[in-house]
């Protein structure tokens, strides 16, 4: 299909937003569709990130368009002033800082005006449905900025298609798309013909109308090697030109991917280098070529989940504005849910807000006030992912509290309840004594069925590992337990062979067994909160930090192929020895400002601060306040690496200024 | 800008500073004419890599510098793309199999094959073969060794192969008997003064004895570690004389301080913490194995001698554990559980009898 | 294939773009031309000899530890059988662990087996072969096959039996499935008995013209423990770092164990006294008093010293072992309880867990053993 030509409004022209603007780029446009750009409804309409990514070459306008469909009752109004706009955007204020100083800096050159030569493409990543396209979008109409985005074709448009005669690859498209949009400066004539903007605008309009920046969201596919290859050398392309004039600065949108804590996961890390097993995922590393990566020209912007507060506060607003009537909105239980359960992905959110809302206001009428706009609890639970928590809640509670027969009663036991336990209890039967060389191995019997849980669980025995690991120690009294607990993890992760046929088939069994072998009877109560997994946290970090290993091991091998004549053996390094013994000499070499420095995300491998409190780490359940503070954290650490940025392209500045005086 | 480890290198059999008897030998080996496959093993910063570039350059001359890096595509059998970094010259190819992970048998097999049906082109060589030179042969996979034995015995013709390996005991015995086996030990501490003393003339400062023997004994028999650690200390501190710290690697630091807490208190919220510290390890690309190894080694320091024994021996197990299982943090853990118990119960003078 | 290329160069030099003979592995080179020559294994010899003259021969499946002959005495027969210029198109062999899957193993076998063997008495240097109508098929190290392929070459056996003859080559015999085993005639192959090795040793000496003294045959024999070809392969390698040196020196046996990779007696001696275990009687009295407090420090420092003169751990284990199960005054509860440990070490190294820790565990736990 046609290269899309989307425009974002632009204060001068807000009066006109409603009509289609219809840009004509080479190829005749199929479907046009209106974009309204509310910050909060873009995201069901921008649907495409990750999904788009995901199935390939789905279709982009009718899925857009059907979007709009779904979100119609919440038929946008525009928000009237910029303040405004910017308080919907659930986007921690400092991350649009950064992202405005990008385009800025893109634009205008920054102080000097020469950074305009390093703003070339500007990579977002992040979780699905953390903002990223609706920054782009809310920043472009801020900024008086055109936005060009790529859409992969469905078959049918090539049909339709007859200004082609032979048939033109995907990626030619994309490639005549790329340079075009990139450095073609008739774009502008046609988009003030169509824009309805007529020529009698005043000279500023034009200078602003005239900006553009190319989104790709819908990449080629590049997971095809030599797709990839192609798209690199595209990309390395726009690099060694010089930025046309007007700039049209890149921006490309990755959503992750987050790995499933299985097996094979930590196998590949540990083999180190990206040819391992993790191979078919489209990160940053896959979609912009490793020397552009560690150059100047990309800079790379982190989004995070967006956090509760935000994300209520928008849903707040949504609700306030969008809905009239009092009675038919979700109640402020059901908001808590729909917050809780999103896991900070907005897009979600909203989606579940909606079906919340469709299904309370029918059943507002119905009832009339008797229960207000509330809806049953079990009906949200299926709409959010709540329900899915909720069995893995009640998983590693049966498993962690190690119910057993003649357990006391909680205090806040009714006395029905009490009954009923009694009940069971008498039903249940003693195991033998056993002999009394095995007495410490005696136990009351069990309430916990572990063939059920088995049947019931929501997570394979790995997960579940990871689960209780991170937890047990909560539930122990001392470390008898503690040793106990863990050589049961230990033996049954070791148990089994390699290749996944020979694993042991009774892993989830004897994993929950042992546990509940090892725990005191009855747990002592202690308020315990059940914790997510550090794990794939880690396994993440690890993966960026060999990442950045191999990164410094180039970083070797060049800068001695380039100042001397041996190259000779330089090269041999092998990433852990990089990792091991090169910390110290790596820190020398930054504090003192040689002439040539080591990339700088070798502090992921070399630098570890010593704390000795730490970690707020994220709950199962409701806690936002912990969250927060993660989420602040993160973005110290982030803004880190926004100044990290700065020093290097200030010092390639210097050197700039060098080669012209 | 290089490292000293890499500049000052030495690139000829004659310049090599230590095991001078192995030096002759393995000159008069690479000019006898009757070159064999060879395995070079030893410890790590011993030198073997150095010793085998030197061999090179004995058997081809100076030619064997001109090196290029290229990397090369090879296909899984699922059809995926493995990219391996090669470092080549005319007369021989350097590769780090363990690169491709699971598919290093397509890696050995495909690129063997390839060079052994080249005949050398270069008339003026000295030598009828081209040289691969296989590292971290250690790590390579059942499978590739026993691909890599079948090749040995077909291409003998016009292809050497040199492995180097940190030890013999992962390789096949096909393998081992097909080469002949170069056993490079660590230098000793002299050996070791002198290079240091040697890379101080050749970089132009001064190193005080106090300060080399300081730097070898960090670096425990580890030659690359201790000129790595002479320049950031150089670097750091351009006086050498007067009283130096040798500031240790963040990591080893790190696992102290982990250390330090095991001994301090043992409760489950301790262990809690202590996972933290070995999450952050662990994704600080630390390897597990030296990660146990150093804090293990840090702990047998403080505690009572009849408690040593048996912490090293839940370290060998554990170690062990970690190789079969996938999930490192567990045992890791597992280790660190036992060893907060093991001392526990020294203190309260417990039986420890069911702990054997 | 390189194998035939070199078992036929000497017999058919001018053919062939083979490698200098000089350059041949001398494995190769001494494999024994008929099985009259083969080493030790008389009572298999005897036994195949029979099928010689029947020119009758059943499946045979050969098992033994490494480097006893197993290979070299079915090429032998072969050639006997065939002579040299039939033993090309009449023989295969399969390198199961190489050529894997068993489509590739049938697909193989089906092609060679497709031309009928075709007799011709006479061969061209002038002796009389048996030359039986059908051909063999060699697999060796049959035992690395997957149970799936073991089974399917049941199938291709019978098959073929018409016109084929198969020999499996393996380590293990357990390893081989019983319906297999039940088809062929089995040989159990021992290691060699030190004097025909000293024999063939001493025989390829004055064949390739060099001088080796008898301890240098002992040490050859000790260090490798009953494979013929190890030992002939060290031969190999010490003559060639002797020759190659200007001028050339005598082979020494600190030289076959070096390229064995075989830890010096004193390093292993040393370690020793250090785990409390009385190395040499005699000098028992003046280490005794020089050694005393075993503790764990020192015994951590010995091992440290080791593993940075880089020796392999499992050569240590294996050294440490032979000393202690050998050796004289400890008892049978010391030894069995060292003995358990070093079979869970070893099989440690085999997974390829740290060889510092493990050499380490082993010595600690030794050392509670005997003390």
């Amino acid at each position: 299909m046609a290269p899309r030509l989307s425009q974002s409004s632009q204060k001068q022209d807000r009066g006109y937003k409603s009509k289609p603007k219809t840009v004509k780029l080479g190829t005749p446009l199929i479907s046009t569709q209106v974009q309204k750009y509310d910050p909060l409804t873009a995201f069901s309409l921008s649907q495409s990130g990750g999904d788009e990514l995901a199935h390939g070459g789905m279709q982009k306008s009718p899925k857009g368009k059907g979007k709009e469909r779904d979100v119609g009752y919440l038929s946008v109004s525009s928000p009237d002033t910029d303040d405004r706009l910017w308080a919907e955007l659930p986007v921690h204020v400092r991350k649009v800082e950064d992202v405005r100083r990008w385009f800025h800096e893109a634009f205008e050159g920054g102080p000097l005006g020469k950074l305009r030569r390093y703003r070339r493409i500007l990579v977002l990543t992040g979780q699905a449905g953390t903002a990223k396209t609706t920054t782009v979008r809310v920043l472009g109409r801020e900024m008086n900025f055109n936005i060009l985005e790529w859409g992969n074709s469905g078959s049918d448009d090539n049909v339709n298609d007859t200004s082609y005669d032979s048939y033109e690859s995907a990626f030619t498209k994309f490639e005549t798309f790329f340079n075009r949009a990139t450095n073609c400066r008739n774009l502008l004539p046609l988009v003030e013909m169509s824009g309805a903007t007529s020529s009698q605008q005043s000279q500023k309009a034009q200078n602003a109308n005239s900006r553009h920046i190319v989104l790709l969201e819908d990449l080629p596919n590049i997971l095809h090697s030599s797709t990839q290859a192609r798209f690199h050398a595209t990309l390395r392309c726009l690099v060694d030109r010089p930025p046309s004039d007007p700039p049209v600065p890149v921006v490309i949108i990755i959503s992750d991917s987050r790995p499933r804590g299985e097996a094979y996961d930590e196998h590949g890390v540990y083999s180190r280098g990206r040819n391992g097993d993790g191979e078919g995922v489209i990160d940053i590393r896959t979609v912009i070529p490793r020397d552009l990566l560690g150059g100047p020209y990309v800079t790379n912007i982190g989004f995070n989940p967006i956090a509760p507060t935000l994300l209520r506060r928008a849903l707040q607003t949504l609700l306030s504005t969008h809905s009239s009537n009092k009675d038919g909105q979700p109640s402020k239980e059901v908001l808590d849910v729909v917050v809780e359960s999103a896991n900070g992905d907005i897009r979600n959110a909203i989606m579940a807000l909606q079906f919340a809302y469709t299904i309370g206001s029918r059943d507002g009428k119905s009832r009339k006030r008797k229960k207000g706009g509330n809806i049953p609890t079990s009906m949200l639970e299926s709409i959010t992912r709540r329900e899915q928590s909720l069995v893995l809640f009640h998983l590693l509670g049966k498993v962690l509290y190690n119910k057993r027969k003649g357990d006391p009663l909680s205090s806040s036991t009714s006395a029905k309840d009490a009954q009923r336990e009694k009940m069971q209890e008498l039903l249940m039967e003693d195991p033998p004594s056993l002999p009394f060389w095995l007495k410490e191995h005696e136990r009351r019997a069990s309430k916990v069925d572990v063939d059920m849980l088995y049947g019931n669980s929501p997570i394979d025995s790995s997960l579940l590992s990871l689960y209780i690991h991170q937890n047990y120690t909560q539930f122990v009294d001392g470390l008898d337990e503690c040793d106990r607990i863990v050589e049961c993890l230990s033996w049954v992760d070791s148990s089994g062979g390699e290749v996944w046929y020979q694993a042991n088939p009774y892993r989830f069994h004897i994993l929950s067994m042992g546990t509940l072998h090892a725990l005191p009877s009855p747990v002592t109560r202690r308020n315990q909160k059940f914790i997510k997994p550090q794990f794939f946290e880690y396994l993440e970090n690890e993966k960026e930090a060999w990442d950045s290993v191999h990164d410094t091991r180039n970083w070797l091998a060049h800068s001695a192929n380039k100042s001397l004549d041996n190259s000779w053996r330089t090269c041999s390094w092998s990433g852990m020895e990089v990792a091991l013994e090169l910390g110290g000499v790596l820190k020398a070499l930054e504090r003192c400002h040689g002439t040539s420095r080591p990339p700088r995300t070798h502090q992921r491998f070399s630098r570890m601060e010593f704390q000795s409190e730490q970690l707020t780490s994220q709950q199962l359940t409701e806690d936002d306040v912990d969250i927060e503070e993660a989420s602040s954290q993160m973005n110290d650490m982030y803004s880190g690496h926004a100044r990290g940025n700065e020093e290097i392209s200030g010092q390639w500045l210097e050197s700039d200024e060098i080669e012209e005086f | 800008m290089s490292l000293w480890v890499d500049q000052y290198r030495p690139r000829t059999l004659d310049d090599l500073h230590y095991h001078k008897e192995l030096s002759t030998r393995l000159k008069s080996l690479a000019s006898s004419g009757d070159f064999p496959h060879m395995l070079f093993y030893g410890p790590s910063g011993a030198g073997k890599k150095t010793r085998i570039s030197c061999t090179l350059r004995q058997l081809f001359g100076p030619g064997v510098e001109k090196l290029k890096i290229d990397q090369r595509v090879f296909l899984s059998p699922s059809k995926r793309k493995l990219e391996i970094n090669l470092v080549q010259s005319n007369y021989h190819v350097e590769i780090t199999p363990s690169e491709a992970g699971n598919f290093d048998r397509v890696v050995i097999q495909e690129l063997l094959k390839e060079i052994a049906q080249t005949q050398q082109v270069d008339l003026n060589a000295k030598q009828r073969f081209k040289v691969v030179i296989i590292n971290e042969a250690d790590s390579l996979s059942r499978d590739a060794q026993a691909a890599l034995r079948r090749t040995m015995e077909k291409y003998m013709s016009n292809m050497r192969i040199i492995l180097c390996a940190n030890s013999t005991s992962r390789l096949i015995a096909p393998i081992k008997s097909r080469c002949l086996l170069i056993r490079v030990a660590a230098p000793s501490d002299d050996d070791m003064c002198d290079v240091l003393q040697y890379v101080a003339k050749r970089v132009g400062f001064d190193l005080p004895p106090d300060a080399a023997d300081k730097v070898v004994e960090d670096s425990s028999g580890n030659m690359r570690k201790a000129l790595l650690i002479l320049e950031a200390l150089k670097m750091q501190s351009p006086n050498l004389n007067g009283p130096l710290s040798i500031a240790k690697p963040d990591w080893e630091i790190y696992c102290h301080k982990v250390a330090d807490l095991i001994i301090s208190e043992q409760s489950p919220s301790r262990v809690m913490e202590v996972r933290g510290k070995m999450y952050e390890l662990l994704s600080h690309c630390i390897p597990p194995t030296v990660i146990l190894k150093t804090v293990a080694e840090r702990v047998v320091d403080k505690v009572d001698e009849s408690l040593k024994a048996d912490i090293m021996h839940w370290a060998a197990f554990y170690e062990l554990r970690m190789r079969n299982g996938n999930k490192k943090i567990y045992h890791l853990e597992a280790w660190v559980v036992k060893v907060m118990s093991l001392y526990k119960h020294f203190f309260y003078g417990i039986d420890m009898s069911d702990f054997d | 294939m390189a194998f035939f290329a070199n078992s036929n160069s000497k017999s058919t030099q001018k053919q062939k773009h083979n490698a200098d003979p000089a350059l041949q592995p001398w494995v190769e080179k001494y494999r024994p031309q008929s099985i009259d020559d083969v080493s030790a294994q008389d009572h298999t010899v005897s036994v195949l000899r029979k099928t010689l003259t029947s020119t009758n021969l059943p499946h045979l499946l050969f098992y033994g530890p490494p480097g006893t002959g197993k290979t070299s005495t079915i090429l032998a027969l072969a050639r006997q059988l065939f002579g040299p210029d039939n033993f090309r198109s009449r023989v295969l062999e399969l390198n199961a662990s190489d050529e894997r899957g068993i489509a590739i193993v049938r697909e193989k076998v089906k092609n060679f087996a497709r031309q009928t063997p075709r007799a011709q008495a006479v061969s061209s240097d002038g002796k009389v072969y048996p030359c039986p109508p059908y051909k063999i098929i060699i697999l060796d190290e049959a035992d690395s096959m997957t149970q799936d392929a073991q089974g399917a070459l049941r199938r291709i056996m019978e098959t073929y039996a018409r016109i084929t003859r198969f020999c499996l080559v393996c380590n293990y015999v357990t390893r081989i499935i019983e319906p297999l085993a039940s088809r062929c005639s089995k040989f159990r192959f021992t290691p060699l008995d030190s004097s025909s090795a000293r024999n063939r040793l001493s025989y390829i000496a004055t064949s390739e013209n060099i001088t080796v003294p008898t301890e240098v045959i002992d040490t050859l024999i000790a260090t490798s423990s009953g494979d013929l070809r190890r030992a002939i392969t060290y031969l190999q390698s010490a003559s060639r770092l002797a020759s190659s040196t200007d001028p050339p020196t005598p082979i020494t046996p600190a030289d076959i164990q070096e390229i064995a990779g075989v830890v010096p007696d004193p390093v292993i001696n040393n370690l020793a006294t250090v785990l409390g275990i009385d190395v040499d009687i005699q000098m028992s009295d003046s280490t005794k008093t020089a050694q005393k407090p075993n503790s764990f420090d020192s015994i951590r420092k010995r091992i440290k010293e080791i593993m940075r003169e880089g020796y392999s751990a499992a050569q240590i284990l294996s050294q440490l072992h032979d000393l202690v199960v050998l050796h004289p005054t400890l008892n049978g509860r010391q030894k069995s309880r060292a003995a358990l440990v070093f079979a869970e070490a070893d099989k440690a190294l085999c997974d390829g867990a740290d060889e510092e820790l493990w050499i380490l565990e082993v010595a600690l736990q030794v050392y509670k053993a005997v003390s």
